[in-house]
């Protein structure tokens, strides 16, 4: 990935969208919707090397592995839902784009709540331990 | 994908209007809607496939 390749991408997507939306508003959704999966893919491309860096340091370092792929995961739910709750808003249904977060919010508590248990657990044996 | 698929929708864009802006100048109305419609069919049929690439994409990065 390149940076001044996604920054060209995006005006050249804008400009197209302005041209468009005069005489057909579903065709520059259209266009803006291709330009952002295209530049997420560009992006995609960057994050694996980084998210497998991340995970040998984690390795090296020596902590449980299973919290930061977690932690990967929820990073992953934010993106998508990020994408399509921003591509509800941009076509004006700012209530779908809600559900769209609300449902990214419903994913990532059940994908955390195992956390959430243990150190409950944790606590819970601290104070009985008193 | 490539970038292309940008400019083959906007392309789609553009001569979709032309042809709709001269049927209805003909007084083909009902043409001209059925044009805008097959242009919006083909498009989706694009949309879908990269939607889904970044889905599965992402899918497969982050382990969902």
């Amino acid at each position: 990935m390149e940076l001044t390749n996604v920054l060209g991408i995006c005006i050249i997507a804008a400009l197209l969208c302005i041209v468009l939306s005069e005489h057909k508003p579903e065709y520059s959704a259209a266009v803006v919707l291709l330009a952002g999966a295209y530049i997420f893919l560009l992006l995609i491309k960057n994050i694996i090397p980084a998210a497998t860096g991340l995970l040998s340091v984690i390795d090296a370092a020596g902590v449980e592995n299973d919290y930061m792929k977690t932690a990967l995961k929820a990073l992953g739910i934010c993106y998508i839902t990020q994408f399509a709750a921003d591509v509800c808003r941009d076509f004006g249904q700012t209530a779908l784009a809600s559900k769209a977060e609300l449902a990214g919010k419903c994913a990532i508590f059940l994908l955390s709540l195992p956390l959430v248990t243990n150190i409950v657990e944790i606590a819970v044996n601290m104070i009985g331990g008193i | 994908m490539d970038v292309d698929f940008i400019f083959r929708v906007a392309a789609i864009g553009i001569i979709v209007a032309v042809l709709n802006q001269l049927l209805v100048r003909s007084g083909r109305e009902d043409q001209a809607m059925l044009t805008s419609l097959a242009g919006l069919v083909v498009v989706l049929l694009m949309l879908i496939d990269v939607i889904g690439e970044l889905f599965t994409n992402i899918k497969s990065v982050f382990g969902l």
